[in-house]
């Protein structure tokens, strides 16, 4: 009876991790989108030069990060899934909030600095701690935003 | 808009072209594993060196699938140009890889 | 050549397989596999584990053995070689028996027993506690040696061995929190016997139990004291569908002797330790001829040397030993504290009234057999 029951425990704890990690993402999605349209004319492109039309005043390394983790639930469903191989599609959702904060933060300072533009822009990415092993070790990926933003003129 | 129209280079300039217009950067990922039969091998491998073919597969596989990734993010914005493309590896989950590319979409002339 | 910022199509990154989907259609995938994988591993087992040689399992003994003699305390091993004993006689039916049994003791609230390699079978402490004839005893290690028989104890050594290398490679290489799932998966498939290996050692134990006692009584005691849903590890069992059930597993038993035409009907024979004198803790029994009389007050056992003088009973008090075997007081001309066991520890004290019919307290051997009522079985 016990293993059935810590079974039915396990597989409780799952679903309740899977709804409320769920809702955070949900969450963060929402507010991504809503200040990826306040913060949209900032211009940031990957070049290294400026493009010779662009006329501007003064420069700074600007950058924006974050260090985010997956719910056990989309945890579990990856290591389900790197038995069977194939596109590990729990992870896609969390790289891509990563990502797309990282570069919102890199904007938001670039935008508190007085900047128009952002060049040269990089991005980062690297597993903070062990996310293999046993669940137990905190499972979270650095994404690091970085440029050079610029004053227009004109 | 198709693929063959559409051009990827990792300058920032296209030969006998010129940018007309900048869309903003635009990007593309993918995480993959392979099942484990292939990691087993791969651990064996490891021991003796060498090339580890179910990897470099692999990644070949995640590397196409965010570049085409990238790319209808470029034509959803109407570009015909991604320039100054990057790609970066990253080990997200033990046996699985993520690849991820990104570049500025323009519009060519 | 301007800057016109747009926003992307932000679907295009994240797949829109729903997770909750995802997750059932690969665990039933999985689960499938793995069934598969045991299936094929289980026949491959089945058909090598046989082969190997008795020689390689008197090795493996040795190893175990070593390890559950540790862990005996002095009054198990002594019940242990009274069982190993047992298992032997019962050997002697089995001609062409490979083994020497060795019998351990281990602490387990489950009432069970094992068979390991080498012929070494584990009894936990919990069953022998419960058992209350020599008979059910000897039907539990029949069925052992039914196993030991078909080899079936190799088989799931082998399953077992087979199962830890395959999870361990699995864990190296994706790592990941797997390791409780594969962990329960092990449970639910590596200790239970097949239906067909279960069935065919009660058999096995049944004709053993007619040839040493020519009855079959106390066979089914086993099964019948345990409750329907709480056969040892059942649950997990039932759950995988391997172990016949409690009842069907009687009534096959029936069956099968009424095919034979052997009989239910017989003396019980009692278990005790080795060279043990006992007292038949029995109103009835105790009037006899005993010299040591033990009468039951409030969950106590009192130990009284009767003697008859002029036609008169006189009792003395000799000893206390409370129900949990410990000796509370003590008479001077009574040299050494008596360590008695209660068989059936979960008996509720009542005040007044003597212990049930047919407990048996055990008094170690350092008292001169003579002082108390010996019987030989």
């Amino acid at each position: 009876m016990d293993v059935i029951l810590q079974f039915i425990i396990y597989i409780s704890i799952l679903f309740m991790t899977y709804c409320i990690g769920s809702y955070i993402e949900h969450r963060h999605f929402q507010s991504i989108r809503i200040r990826e349209n306040q913060t949209r004319d900032m211009m940031v492109i990957t070049f290294s030069q400026t493009p010779e039309e662009w006329k501007y005043t003064s420069t700074d390394l600007v950058c924006g990060n974050i260090v985010i983790s997956l719910d056990y639930f989309k945890r579990f469903l990856a290591a389900l899934r790197t038995l069977v191989g194939g596109p590990i599609k729990s992870y896609e959702p969390l790289l891509d909030r990563a990502r797309r904060e990282a570069i919102l933060r890199m904007k938001e300072q670039a935008l508190s600095q007085g900047y128009d533009a952002i060049i040269n822009a990089r991005l980062e990415t690297s597993r903070l701690a062990s996310s293999g092993g046993d669940g137990k070790g905190t499972s979270g990926i650095e994404v690091l935003a970085f440029g050079t933003g610029l004053k227009l003129l004109g | 808009m198709n693929d063959h129209e559409l051009i990827i280079s990792n300058v920032e300039t296209i030969p006998e072209k010129t940018i007309v217009e900048f869309y903003g950067i635009v990007s593309g990922s993918s995480v993959r594993a392979k099942h484990v039969g292939r990691d087993i091998a791969a651990n064996l491998k490891n021991i003796f060196g060498g090339e580890l073919k179910g990897y470099t597969e692999l990644l070949q596989e995640s590397r196409n699938e965010a570049m085409a990734r990238m790319k209808e993010q470029a034509k959803s914005l109407g570009a015909n140009a991604v320039v100054n493309v990057r790609f970066s590896t990253s080990s997200i989950a033990q046996g699985a890889a993520e690849l991820f590319a990104y570049g500025t979409a323009v519009r060519v002339e | 050549m301007k800057a016109d910022p747009r926003l992307p199509d932000d679907t295009v990154n994240v797949s829109q397989t729903h997770p909750l989907k995802e997750a059932i259609i690969l665990l039933i995938g999985i689960a499938s596999i793995s069934t598969l994988i045991f299936v094929i591993i289980a026949f491959f087992v089945n058909i090598t584990a046989p082969l190997i040689p008795y020689s390689v399992e008197a090795k493996l003994l040795s190893l175990a053995w070593k390890r559950v003699e540790k862990t005996m305390d002095t009054e198990q091993k002594s019940q242990g070689v009274n069982l190993k004993n047992l298992a032997n006689r019962l050997a002697t039916h089995w001609p062409d028996n490979p083994y020497t049994y060795h019998v351990g003791i281990i602490h387990s609230p489950a009432a069970n027993a094992f068979a390991l390699s080498g012929g070494l079978i584990l009894v936990t402490s919990s069953l022998l506690e419960s058992a209350e004839s020599e008979n059910e005893m000897a039907f539990v290690l029949g069925h052992e040696l039914g196993h030991f028989r078909n080899r079936d104890h190799l088989k799931a050594l082998g399953r077992g061995i087979l199962f830890k290398l395959l999870i361990s490679a699995i864990g190296l290489s994706s790592g990941a929190n797997l390791g409780s799932l594969a962990g329960t998966a092990e449970l639910l498939t590596n200790r239970s016997f097949s239906r067909k290996q279960e069935r065919a050692a009660d058999i096995f134990g049944l004709s053993l139990m007619h040839q040493e006692y020519g009855h079959l009584k106390g066979s089914d005691d086993f099964f019948n004291r345990l409750p329907e849903e709480a056969y040892n590890d059942s649950s997990i069992a039932d759950f995988a569908g391997t172990h016949p059930g409690t009842q069907q597993r009687i009534a096959e038993l029936y069956e099968f002797a009424e095919g034979k035409g052997w009989t239910w009907n017989g003396p019980l024979a009692r278990l005790l330790p080795q060279n043990h004198p006992f007292i038949d803790f029995d109103g009835a029994d105790a009037s006899l001829n005993s010299t040591l009389v033990p009468t039951a007050k409030c969950g106590q056992l009192h130990f009284h040397r009767k003697y008859r003088s002029d036609g008169l009973t006189v009792k003395s008090l000799v000893s206390t030993v409370d129900r949990y075997g410990k000796c509370q007081k003590q008479n001077p001309c009574n040299r050494s504290s008596w360590l008695l066991r209660q068989r059936a520890r979960s008996a509720p004290a009542r005040p007044r009234v003597s212990c049930p019919r047919g407990r048996q307290f055990y008094i170690p051997t350092d008292q001169p057999a003579s002082l108390l009522h010996s019987s030989s079985v």
